[in-house]
């Protein structure tokens, strides 16, 4: 089961190839206008039905997010919030896998960059985007391994988190050594191409806020 | 020009790594450099860019000279993982990397350098969808791209099918670069312009360390009946496969065609349709790291299985301390507790003579053995080949 988790959560991070400015501003935009209109339910469910279709990966951020979900639904009940909460919750998970994660690792680097954040701190950020999706195999892969020796679960859960905090640490190592052998300039000149999606994208976020602008 | 001299290396932990090597190299010189496991390989060839000391610490005696002073601005290193070297999402990307602020016309010189490589088709494809033997490729590419004059390579070849290796072994040869590579398929050694040896030399001889043997064994330790699987391509068509009680199979094929996606599929961690597996299974996959979760190595493994891995004398240490060779070892000796026993690239990091001995220490274990390898001699030593 927990393999399968795994693979619903690679999934999640391996997303459709969008313009980093369009996606870090319509991210921006989108989780705006959820906090602007006051958690309306209305926001948050027109921004989960736009994120599901336009990014199918979302589909499966919003699937691994469930256990998470589902703990933050009781904590809610339990001091008496409400379905608004939740769902804008849902919202902001979906933009974070539909959209964030759509973007090309160097697609983000270069918009950190084109918002004027230093070459050699962009690169960093972007290479911790791209340590991520390895970081995701790795606990897959661990998992399986374990699933095989048929130990009890919370020894498997405690052989887990060891073995995958070990990898983390020797896979840091690693790429650190490879940023020190490279001798790389970060600070250069970046281009852009625009695709008809971040247009749909920029525009359907430019619409909500205007909406949530008028709600709230 | 690369030269050392009276050079002693002692790690921060107090591992003494390399005793008085001496060693003088000529410019756009090839040379193989080979030795046992832990014979301080990669340990020499990280002191030739400076990672030792600047970025590992430990103290190093006698004089280093790599094209100046020990620095990444004149050797370009290359590890035998190149998913831990990609720091970009595209082909394009990466290579045009180390060029960026360095050279004017960087479009022209990355389809250039593709185009040597033969990897212009992949350019515009994702990094984390290649292969491993693409991935290395786009390695070697970045490295010829790169404006080093030297290329250091640490057992580059290990997780490669030999068509992909030899390629890649062409590129190198030919280039005008500086290339120093240790790997331990000493078959390679006569290509290059010498060889230099860490510790005693290895001869190039086949010991036949035991026959095909095709027993008439009834009892069946793994059936396929008509598997189908696919990713973004079909892997397994209607495909079929028995494998009797005992003995060492091998399953081989090129990067990309499936065999440790069979593995998985031997081993119940991916589903499919008509797999019958008779008794317990384990799996020893290409990243040793992944097997470990304690603090002793006499604590990973069965006492019986560390010796015959030939790992007494490490019982003591940690296991992420090991060499590449050592872990891949103990990862093994760890799977040698189940009945069926699934090894990818067992001989990844390995010496010569112990590749050679390991078809008989997992002949001595009695176990059923499949293992997915590149190493066609390796191979042909087992009860069977499945060629995929």
């Amino acid at each position: 089961m927990i393999a399968k988790y795994f693979n619903l959560v690679e999934k999640a991070v391996h997303g459709k190839n969008l313009d980093g400015r369009v996606a870090i501003t319509s991210s921006l935009l989108l989780s705006l206008s959820i906090y602007i209109s006051a958690f309306n339910p209305l926001i948050s469910t027109l921004i989960l039905i736009f994120v599901v279709f336009f990014a199918r990966n979302s589909v499966y951020g919003l699937i691994a997010s469930t256990p998470f979900l589902i703990l933050f639904s009781i904590s809610v009940v339990f001091f008496g919030g409400d379905l608004s909460v939740i769902l804008a919750i849902a919202a902001l998970i979906s933009i974070g896998s539909g959209i964030l994660y759509g973007v090309d690792v160097e697609g983000f680097r270069k918009a950190l960059m084109y918002f004027k954040i230093p070459g050699r701190f962009a690169f960093i950020l972007s290479l911790a985007f791209r340590m991520f999706q390895i970081y995701v195999r790795d606990l897959k892969n661990i998992s399986e391994v374990l699933f095989l020796t048929k130990t009890s679960k919370v020894s498997y859960y405690k052989k887990l988190m060891k073995t995958f905090v070990s990898v983390i640490v020797l896979r840091s190592i690693s790429f650190s050594e490879t940023l020190y052998s490279r001798d790389l300039k970060f600070d250069y000149d970046v281009e852009f191409e625009l695709k008809r999606e971040d247009y749909v994208l920029i525009a359907f976020s430019t619409l909500v806020l205007v909406l949530s602008i008028y709600l709230g | 020009m690369i030269e050392l001299k009276n050079v002693s290396y002692t790690y921060p932990n107090g591992i003494r790594a390399l005793d008085d090597v001496n060693i003088r190299i000529e410019e756009g010189e090839k040379v193989f450099l080979s030795g046992k496991t832990g014979s301080g390989k990669s340990t020499l060839l990280r002191l030739l860019n400076g990672l030792i000391p600047n970025f590992y610490g430990g103290r190093v005696k006698g004089e280093v000279y790599a094209f100046g002073k020990p620095s990444p601005k004149h050797v370009f290193f290359i590890s035998q993982h190149p998913e831990e070297q990609i720091l970009t999402n595209r082909v394009r990307d990466e290579i045009r990397l180390p060029l960026y602020g360095k050279v004017k016309n960087e479009v022209e010189k990355v389809e250039e350098v593709a185009e040597i490589c033969g990897i212009d088709k992949l350019l515009d494809k994702k990094t984390h969808e290649l292969s491993d033997g693409e991935k290395q490729l786009v390695m070697i590419a970045t490295a010829l791209a790169a404006n080093t004059p030297c290329i250091v390579l640490d057992e580059p070849f290990s997780h490669l099918h030999p068509e992909t290796a030899q390629k890649i072994l062409d590129l190198l040869l030919e280039c005008d670069k500086t290339i120093v590579m240790s790997e331990h398929r000493i078959e390679l050694a006569k290509k290059f312009d010498r060889a230099i040896w860490l510790g005693d030399k290895i001869e190039d001889e086949v010991k036949v360390v035991g026959q095909n043997v095709k027993k008439a064994n009834d009892d069946i330790a793994i059936e396929l009946k008509s598997i189908n699987f696919s990713y973004s391509k079909k892997l397994f068509e209607d495909f079929s496969l028995k494998i009797p009680k005992g003995g060492v199979y091998a399953i081989t094929g090129k990067n990309g065609s499936g065999k440790t996606t069979l593995l998985k599929i031997i081993a119940g961690l991916i589903k499919v349709e008509g797999v019958r597996v008779n008794g317990r299974v384990s799996i020893a996959l290409q990243y040793p790291n992944y097997h470990f979760c304690e603090n002793a190595v006499k604590k990973e493994a069965n006492e019986k299985w560390i010796k015959l891995m030939e790992l007494e004398q490490l019982r003591d240490r940690h296991p992420h301390s090991l060499s590449g060779g050592e872990a891949k070892r103990l990862s093994i000796a760890k799977a040698l507790d189940a009945d069926i026993v699934l090894l990818d690239e067992p001989t990844a990091g390995q010496d010569y003579e112990f590749r050679v001995r390991l078809l008989e220490i997992l002949r001595r274990s009695k176990k059923t053995v499949v293992m997915a390898t590149h190493d066609e001699k390796l191979a042909s030593m087992c009860d069977e080949v499945v060629e995929l």
